[in-house]
């Protein structure tokens, strides 16, 4: 192979200007993983006081990250790279979408990292026209990506995290039209568009012993097969939100939903139980918040005033949708669930 | 003054320049990870800076004809312990062909250029530099041993070789690894130091003026082999240091590097000399070297996969020479990102680090199953040729724009006086936001400049230079001017003072404390006005006020410096 003539090849490359130095790092760690050590390491240089989140799970490319009540992709290549790979399936859902979208390019055998800068959700989606795609990714240059980290360390302490709408940039895969199955709650498997809410199974039991001392009378809707737990919170400004950022509120409550059958050696889910509890037992919910669950033309909904605990039930087949909303602001909407058809 | 010369005037060395270069173990400096440098054992040794004068060329076969043919006169050699010798002229009559390395050139244009050729015993024998000249750091810099012994490991390799070749590479390593015998392997040690010093002078030259650089300590991780042919083993007992010892010793890098680079060479891989430039880009010890000035040595493996299909495309249009080769090659770049994510997911789990990794030939059968894997793999590498050489051409593009920047000394952006960005401009005052302003910042500034020294402060002792940047920085110099006073580069005061990243971090703290005043609460539901606000501040902390005022930000390290022990 033959190389034509040009400028000697560069043997050695120039540290960026502004790249982190890892103090300590493990060189078997993946970019993402370096890629956070490196913001913990200028959050605490800058001894800042700033969460960082996910508590668990911080590291996991399925999860976004949460700073100080924003939601933050995080995108990670070498440190030569010119493109970065956006995963689209987090921009599908405007109640679940990241508010921010941090590039980080990273050199693991040295233990360097570049935060090259960041997008808000609206500069994402003006790049969108010149982006190309690959495989469920965006392909966005990485000169798109400006500010360093120090952009992204003034965003998320001067602004309010309204200021940064969540924008739904992505279209759903063709023919999966984003409705999670039900059933695979009952294979331990959790679908992504529910995952972003910062939604978990949680063992059956317990959560039952749990909501029958919040809400005896449910229990004649049928066995339950599954519990998912939906974190909420209210934020100071009065905002309902989900996953991270309702575990840094200090009101916080829970979404359960409960598929259930009638047979007393289980089968498959007959029914759906979406119920609204305090996350301590015996706590009460805050005023004010409505549940709204749909199917089809049949809607339900319930509102907590003085309440230890809400809930709806749907057994029919179709679609079901439920929502959350507090006072004036935005409402929290659940992906569309199925139950299996009978 | 002793002198060599050959036909048309060859080698001039004067006697005191050769007793310099010989330099006596041990005495040399340390390089700064706390090796010994400069060390060499005993045999002969030219040193180059200080030994060698002159050297003549030659490139054409006849012109070796005519040396081996007896026209050329004697040659007189320097040997051990400084002493020169003449060689006796009815042994060896000799040409030495030394061509000097070309900065910023890796390898040799002309093979024959490197040989030697001479008369032994009546019969015509060629010396070929590269296995009987071992490249090695000295007291006064890299320079070469003479090592003629390897030369007979040659002979017996292959007897009618006139030039050093990946053939010949084998032989030696056959014979290497099959004789209890120390000169096959002398002979690729020779071999291997060549591309090593190729390599060191290259990189240095690119980068030594900007980085600060040093020749000498580079070396001392590459060329740190004396020529010795015996080894200590740990139990005390010396023994001939034979490729069967180097083999037995703990997985690891070991010392000489060029005895590591022999000892791990796969031949099924690669040639020797492309092997010392990858074992050499993945020198822990340089590479934390490079990193402590700023540089970065990244393999081509990940350079291949994290160029993205244009950039690469781009680089195969412009540096790659057929276009049946280009079309090849970028369906193989296409195809390798995914192969060698997981290849690298399996290395990472049964290593427990990125670095280190080589595709092996199942890997290159299954990236192109169609293809010979070693075709495949020269592919790769020429890819990652063609990619270098274009970000080298970015990188000097990129290199003049900051030369031209820099006329102006330490530029800002001019931006808004902050006051100006208030909400309400009617109901509060300048003189009110500017109060505000300055309260804003006195509570931030002067914490936040305590700690980026404090931070800096436990290097002041063995570095003082760092404090006196600091030092003149508070009186207002401009960085070149804080870089000439503290003698280094512009880059280094650059990094030390990280001014833009200590102003943004001052400028967003006060920031915040202002949008806690009604006058700037809009700033929290605007990106635009934050980043306004920001850069504002920021612009008011790097500038001065008035002329020959001193900025805020500088005043502040003063002041701060003050309170300081040095």
């Amino acid at each position: 192979m033959t190389v034509a003539s040009g400028p000697e090849p560069l043997e050695a490359f120039p540290i960026p200007e502004g790249a982190i130095e890892l103090c300590h790092w493990d060189e078997g760690g993946s970019h993402r993983e370096l890629a956070v050590a490196a913001l913990q390491q200028v959050i605490a240089e800058r001894r800042l006081v700033l969460p960082l989140g996910p508590q668990l799970d911080l590291t996991s490319p399925e999860r976004l990250l949460s700073i100080n009540r924003f939601a933050l992709q995080l995108v990670s290549s070498g440190l030569l790279a010119d493109q970065l790979a956006v995963e689209q399936r987090f921009w599908r859902d405007a109640t679940s979408a990241p508010q921010l979208l941090l590039a980080a390019l990273v050199d693991e055998e040295n233990g360097v990292v570049q935060l090259q800068g960041v997008l808000t959700g609206a500069e994402l989606e003006q790049q969108l026209a010149a982006a190309g795609e690959q495989e469920g990714r965006w392909l966005l240059n990485v000169e798109l990506f400006r500010g360093g980290v120090d952009r992204l360390l003034s965003l998320v302490q001067l602004l309010e995290p309204g200021a940064l709408p969540r924008l739904a940039l992505a279209a759903l895969p063709a023919g999966q039209a984003g409705i999670v199955a039900v059933l695979d709650w009952l294979q331990g498997r959790v679908d992504e568009l529910l995952a972003v809410l910062g939604a978990v199974l949680v063992p059956t039991k317990a959560a039952i012993d749990f909501r029958s001392a919040a809400a005896p009378a449910d229990l004649q809707n049928g066995i339950p097969l599954a519990v998912l737990s939906i974190p909420l919170g209210i934020t100071p400004e009065g905002a309902l939100v989900t996953g991270e950022q309702a575990r840094q509120c200090v009101e916080t409550f829970q979404l359960l939903m409960i598929p259930s059958c009638s047979k007393p050696d289980g089968g498959s889910p007959e029914a759906l139980i979406v119920q609204l509890t305090g996350t301590l037992a015996g706590d009460l919910l805050p005023d004010g918040i409505e549940l709204i669950a749909e199917q089809g033309r049949l809607r339900q909904s319930a509102s907590t005033e003085q309440s230890f605990g809400v809930s709806l039930c749907f057994s029919g087949e179709g679609p079901i949708q439920v929502s959350l909303c507090s006072g004036t602001g935005q409402p929290v909407r659940l992906p569309p669930m199925q139950l299996p058809q009978t | 003054m002793v002198s060599a010369v050959g036909v048309g005037g060859v080698v001039m060395i004067s006697r005191a320049r050769a007793a310099a270069a010989v330099h006596p173990a041990g005495l040399a400096g340390r390089h700064p990870g706390g090796h010994p440098v400069g060390h060499i054992g005993q045999g002969q040794s030219i040193g180059e800076g200080a030994g060698i004068e002159a050297s003549a060329r030659i490139g054409d076969r006849a012109a070796l004809a005519a040396v081996a043919e007896g026209q050329a006169g004697g040659i007189e050699e320097v040997h051990g312990g400084g002493v020169a010798k003449r060689t006796p002229p009815a042994r060896l009559h000799a040409l030495e062909v030394i061509p000097e390395p070309r900065e910023g050139v890796l390898g040799y244009a002309n093979p024959l250029a490197s040989a030697r050729v001479g008369l032994l015993d009546g019969r015509a024998a060629v010396t070929i530099r590269e296995y009987s000249e071992l490249r090695q750091l000295q007291a006064g810099g890299i320079g070469a041993m003479a090592c003629p012994q390897a030369h007979s490991a040659v002979r017996a390799a292959d007897g009618a070789a006139v030039e050093a070749s990946p053939a010949l590479d084998r032989m030696l390593l056959a014979a290497a690894q099959t004789r209890p015998d120390p000169l096959p392997l002398l002979a690729l040690r020779c071999r291997v130091s060549h591309p090593l010093e190729a390599w060191l002078r290259a990189t240095h030259g690119r980068f030594h003026d900007r980085y600060e650089l040093e020749l000498r300590a580079m070396a001392s991780y590459a060329l740190d082999d004396d020529g010795r042919q015996r080894l200590k083993r740990q139990s005390g007992e010396s023994v001939p240091l034979v490729y069967g010892e180097l083999a037995a010793l703990p997985k690891g890098l070991i010392r000489p590097f060029s005895g590591e680079v022999v000892r791990s060479y796969d031949p099924k891989r690669c040639s020797l000399t492309h092997w010392a430039r990858l074992k050499i880009q993945a020198h822990n010890g340089l590479k934390r070297y490079f990193k402590e000035h700023g540089l970065l040595l990244i393999s081509d493996w990940a350079l291949l996969r994290h160029t993205s299909a244009v950039r690469a495309r781009e680089a195969c249009e412009r540096f790659l020479q057929s276009d049946e080769a280009r079309d090849v090659a970028l369906d193989l770049h296409r195809r390798y990102g995914t192969a060698y994510d997981a290849a690298m997911a399996d290395h990472r789990q049964s290593t427990g680090r990125a670095s280190g990794w080589l595709p092996p030939l199942a890997f290159l059968r299954d990236l192109a199953p169609e293809r010979d894997p070693f075709s495949t793999k020269e592919l790769l590498l020429g890819i990652a040729k063609a990619i270098r050489t274009l970000q080298s051409g970015l990188w000097l593009r990129n290199q003049s724009r900051r030369g031209a920047d820099s006329s102006a000394e330490d530029p800002l952006e001019q931006l808004p006086d902050p006051a100006t960005l208030a909400a309400e401009e009617d109901t509060w005052s300048p003189s009110e936001l500017k109060g505000l302003i300055d309260a804003a910042l006195d509570r931030v500034l002067e914490p936040a400049v305590r700690a980026a020294l404090a931070v800096d402060q436990p290097a002041w002792p063995p570095a003082p230079e760092r404090r006196r940047a600091w030092l003149l920085y508070g009186q207002g110099l401009g960085q070149r001017q804080i870089a000439e006073q503290c003698s280094h580069k512009q880059a280094w005061v650059s990094k030390l003072l990280s001014e833009k990243a200590l102003s943004s971090s001052i400028a967003t703290a006060a920031a915040v404390e202002l949008k806690r005043h009604p006058a700037f609460a809009g700033v929290s539901s605007s990106v635009e006005g934050a980043e306004r606000l920001v850069e504002a501040l920021r612009n008011h902390l790097l500038n001065l006020e008035r002329k020959g005022d001193v900025a805020p930000l500088r005043r502040a390290v003063a002041a701060v410096l003050a309170t300081l022990a040095p």
